[in-house]
This record gives C-alpha cells, sequence and structure tokens, in this order.
C-alpha cells in the first residue's frame, strides 16, 4: 500500500500542467494563438524533435503494460512469454519498414490527416472510409474503458482501497481531457517522451534493489530458478503454453497493434524516409531492454511469492516490498508509479485523438465540408462523449466488453489486405468491402461463440480469410480494379 | 553473378521467414536452439530474437 498516493497524483496533475503550460505558451509566441490547429491538433504539424516522436511511437507500444502486465505474464507462463511477445513485435517491424514510408508520403503528398483518410482516397470511396471508422470506433472504444477500469484497480491496489474508481478515474480524467483538448497530439508525445525516459530509469534502479536485496543477484536468481521452477525458464513455458497456435496468436496481435490508427498516426507524423528508417530501427532493438526488467522481476516473484494466487498482484506485490528496502528503492517505485500512471494517462489521450481524428475526418468531413477548426471542435466534443461514455461503463464493465477490449488489438489485423493493398495494382472496392465485411463476421463469430479452429485465435483465422478475400477479388473482378493514384 | 538490390532484399526475407519465423510458429524450438545450442535458459528468447532483429536490420538497408 502506498501511503501519500493522492500526493503522487497532485504531483502527476502539475506535471501536466506544467507541460501543457510550457508548450502553450511557445504555440503563443509561435503562432499568436492558444489552441492548436487541426494539423497541429491530430498530426503535431508532422515536424516533432526525432527523439520525440521515438518514445511517443515506443511509449504507445509499451507503457504501462510493460510495468504491470509482462511481469505477472511471466509469473504465470514463465519467460517464454516475452520470447512469443518479442518475436511478434519484430514482425511488426517489417511492416513499419516495408510500408511506413508509402503511408507516410502518401498521406504527406494528399495533405490527410487520418490513416483511415488513406483507405477512402486511395479506393475513391467515402463509404469504405465511413465503414473502416466506425469499425475501429467500435474497437478502440472498449479499449479505451478497459484503460480506465485498469487505471482504477491500479490505483485501488496501490492505495489499498482508499482511492475508489470514481474519486481516482474521475480525478484522472480531468486532467487528461483539459490536457488533451488544449494540448492535442504534441502535447501527448512530449509527456509520452519524459514518461518513456522515467519508465526506463525507474524499472532498471528498481529491478537492481530488488534482484540484489530479495534474490542475493543475477546468479543465485537463476540458480534458485533453476532449483525450484526449471520450467519457468524453458519451452513450452510453467503453464505449457507456448504453442503453435499461441505463437501465431502472438504474431496476429502485433500485426494489429500497426493497424490501430493512433499508432498509424505515429508512423504519418515522420518528416521523411530517413525518419521511418530510423524509427523501424529504434522499435526494432528497443523491445530487448523494455521487456527485460518486467521479465526478471516476473522470474523473481516466481520464486518469492510462489503461493500467490493473482498473476495481476505480481507487481503490486513487488512494489510494495521494494519500497520499504531502502531510499533508493522508495525512491524508484515512486518514480514508476508516477511515470505509469501518468503513462496510463497518456495512452487514453492517445486513444481519444485517434478516436476524435476518425469520427471527424472519416465520417463527418466527407459528407459536410465544414472548416478544419471546426473540425477540432467538433473531434472534441466527440472525444468528451466517448470519454464519459468510457468513464460510466467502467463502473461496471459487461463482460462482452471486456472480451471485445482483449480481442480488439488482434481484431485490427482484419485491415491489413486493405490498409497493405491500397497502392497494389489489382485492388478493388469490391474486394476492400468483402474482406472487411466478411473477415469482421468470421471474428465476431468465433468470439463470441468461442471456436478456435485447429486451436488457433478468431484473430489468426479472421486475418487469413481477409488476406484470402482481398487477393481473390483482384483477379475476380480483375475489370474494376481501381486506376493507380499518384 | 551480380545480384539486384531487390534479389537481396527477397533472400533476406526469405531467411527471415524460413529459419526464424516458420520454426517458431510451427515446432517448440527456435532457430537459437537448433543453430547455436543455445540452451533454453533466459538467452533462449534473446538469442532467437536478437538474430531476427538482425536480420530484419540487414533486410531493411535493402530498401
Amino acid at each position: 500500500m502506498i501511503d501519500n498516493l493522492w500526493v503522487m497524483l497532485s504531483l502527476i496533475g502539475a506535471y501536466f500542467l506544467i507541460v501543457l503550460g510550457a508548450l502553450v505558451w511557445s504555440r503563443l509566441k509561435t503562432t499568436g494563438k492558444i489552441l492548436p490547429n487541426a494539423e497541429e491538433f491530430f498530426l503535431a504539424s508532422r515536424n516533432l524533435p526525432l527523439p520525440v516522436l521515438l518514445l511517443t511511437y515506443m511509449g504507445s507500444l509499451f507503457s504501462a503494460f510493460t510495468v504491470v502486465g509482462i511481469p505477472g505474464a511471466v509469473f504465470t507462463h514463465g519467460a517464454v512469454m516475452v520470447g512469443a511477445l518479442t518475436s511478434g513485435a519484430l514482425l511488426k517491424v517489417i511492416l513499419i519498414f516495408k510500408f511506413g514510408e508509402s503511408f507516410r508520403k502518401y498521406a504527406a503528398h494528399h495533405k490527410l490527416l487520418s490513416p483511415t483518410e488513406i483507405l477512402t482516397h486511395a479506393y475513391k470511396s467515402k463509404w469504405l472510409g465511413v465503414l473502416v471508422a466506425i469499425l475501429t470506433i467500435f474497437l478502440l472504444s472498449p479499449y479505451l474503458s478497459l484503460q480506465l477500469v485498469g487505471l482504477g484497480k491500479l490505483l485501488q491496489g496501490l492505495s489499498g482501497g482508499q482511492i475508489g474508481y470514481v474519486d481516482g478515474v474521475g480525478f484522472v480524467l480531468a486532467i487528461v481531457a483539459i490536457y488533451v483538448f488544449i494540448g492535442g497530439m504534441r502535447a501527448v508525445a512530449y509527456t509520452d517522451f519524459i514518461q518513456g525516459i522515467a519508465i526506463f530509469v525507474g524499472m532498471f534502479i528498481a529491478v537492481g534493489v530488488f534482484i540484489y536485496t530479495f534474490m542475493g543477484g543475477f546468479e543465485n536468481l537463476f540458480n534458485l530458478l533453476a532449483t525450484h521452477k526449471p520450467e519457468s525458464l524453458t519451452l513450452p513455458g510453467s503453464s505449457n503454453i507456448y504453442t503453435p497456435p499461441f505463437f501465431a496468436s502472438m504474431m496476429v496481435v502485433m500485426i494489429g497493434i500497426f493497424f490501430q490508427p493512433h499508432l498509424l498516426s505515429r508512423i504519418m507524423m515522420c518528416k521523411n524516409h530517413k525518419q521511418i528508417k530510423i524509427l523501424g530501427t529504434f522499435i526494432l532493438f528497443s523491445p530487448f531492454f523494455a521487456y527485460l526488467p518486467g521479465l526478471l522481476f516476473g522470474l523473481g516473484a516466481t520464486i518469492l511469492y510462489p503461493d500467490l494466487q493473482e498473476s495481476n498482484l505480481v507487481m503490486s506485490e513487488v512494489l510494495r516490498n521494494l519500497s520499504v528496502v531502502n531510499i533508493t528503492g522508495l525512491l524508484a517505485v515512486s518514480l514508476l508509479i508516477m511515470a505509469t500512471l501518468a503513462a496510463s494517462m497518456s495512452t487514453a489521450d492517445s486513444l481519444l485523438i485517434a478516436i476524435g481524428q476518425v469520427f471527424t475526418r472519416d465520417i463527418v468531413h466527407p459528407f459536410s465540408k465544414i472548416n478544419r477548426n471546426k473540425q477540432v471542435f467538433l473531434a472534441k466534443i466527440m472525444m468528451m462523449i466517448v470519454l464519459l461514455c468510457a468513464f460510466f461503463i467502467g463502473l461496471n464493465p459487461p463482460k462482452v466488453m471486456i472480451d471485445l477490449a482483449i480481442n480488439s488489438i488482434a481484431a485490427f489485423g482484419i485491415f491489413l489486405p486493405v490498409y497493405l493493398g491500397f497502392q497494389w495494382h489489382k485492388r478493388t472496392l469490391a474486394g476492400a468491402y468483402l474482406s472487411v465485411i466478411i473477415s469482421g463476421a468470421a471474428f465476431t463469430y468465433l468470439m463470441s461463440s468461442g471456436i478456435k479452429p485447429w486451436g488457433y485465435h478468431s484473430g489468426v483465422i479472421s486475418l487469413l480469410i481477409s488476406i484470402l478475400i482481398f487477393v481473390s477479388a483482384g483477379f475476380v473482378f480483375e475489370k474494376s480494379t481501381i486506376k493507380k493514384t499518384k | 553473378m551480380i545480384l539486384t538490390k531487390q534479389t537481396k532484399q527477397r533472400i533476406l526475407l526469405a531467411i527471415i521467414v524460413l529459419l526464424f519465423i516458420l520454426p517458431a510458429i510451427f515446432s517448440q524450438y527456435l532457430t537459437a536452439n537448433l543453430i547455436f545450442g543455445i540452451p533454453e535458459s533466459l538467452l533462449f528468447w534473446y538469442g532467437n530474437a536478437l538474430l531476427l532483429a538482425i536480420c530484419i536490420y540487414l533486410w531493411s538497408r535493402q530498401l
């Protein structure tokens, strides 16, 4: 239990407001305006400094999950969990290298502000954009709600139940809303940058203190594991999880992440091809550092708390024990908690901007030519509605929402052929519609019925269906292929 | 024989898929175990994933 959590929350609030103040001050000096224009609000005017761009992409990928999720997963399944996650993450980088530049170039050339707008433009169809936009909002909203539920649980766990969902998450959301409405994407990117460094530093110091204080050093940790729980270090893992269907699911989840709009937007924010290459290389090697502390915490916890029943309590236990060891431990834990809470808030901000962006640019804008300032205003109203809905659903989340949120990342895989084939000379509108609708229906059916053909996750099957349909349509409807757009 | 840039890209991509991805999907072994005999320890995922990362990096340099 952390006694001074309200103090920490207030400090986080102050930190967000200071960053926001600095950004608004600099914006006022350069443009004479307090509020950002559309390109600044959605894409930070595509001119973020390179280190900020790299850390904001990395922050969207790893953030709070690295601190809270990985140790619990390693505790339950063994080191193999991180192995599969890393290999999957590397495959996503192939997509950044191979397709990132075409997305960036196309979006910049046509002055497009949202990833789905690329589809509307390339397939010359407003309604395809609307379909993908509605599905995107439908998949992102439960994910946002689950973020808030997770944040509430984290606050409750850390405060020993003293801070409830309504107080804690309500306070956090007020800051999230002010921050994102005034700051826009640039503000989110800057806090991602600061928190990314804080999480990285906090995790490495904390894991060092943890291993040396409780385990007697790295060598001793591995000796203990080899003696007491050797299966945590070997394939197929402590719970025999490492099977072909599991690995394939991991890969589909990682592929799905690439097509989430808040990550595609960050690719569109790159200035040139060189930045895409640097981003890809950075993301390629970052899991080796980002996952390491979580892996060690999880392995240490298997020795230290062998009777712990709930894996999601692993990190709370570790932090609680670390905070009373010595001053370094306490400082590392404080830094880590503040950075993790701040990272959850940034993730909520990123998702909100993505929802606002897709709603205005892909559902409203194609049918009603409102000016860009009004689009930003409309996006903020939509963001506010979604935020409030997510908050109230989070009070008592229905099971179907939790299932949907957990599976929603894998569901983004159904967009793979439509996005990757946006410049394919055989692409057809019919193929795009059919692949999204049929694979989406297959995903929904398999997920809701719990059927796993040959043990494979619904995301794997629906991804294969969407590719098959899209490619086949290119040959079947050959006469209606879309004329190439430069 | 002089290899074109595109051929080099394809060869590297084939290496990535054949050596690192397919064995990881269809067996319970990782290439690092098979080629280098890296034991199934903490290093097993570092070994495989790092090799995969290096291959992807080399491939990206051809793009």
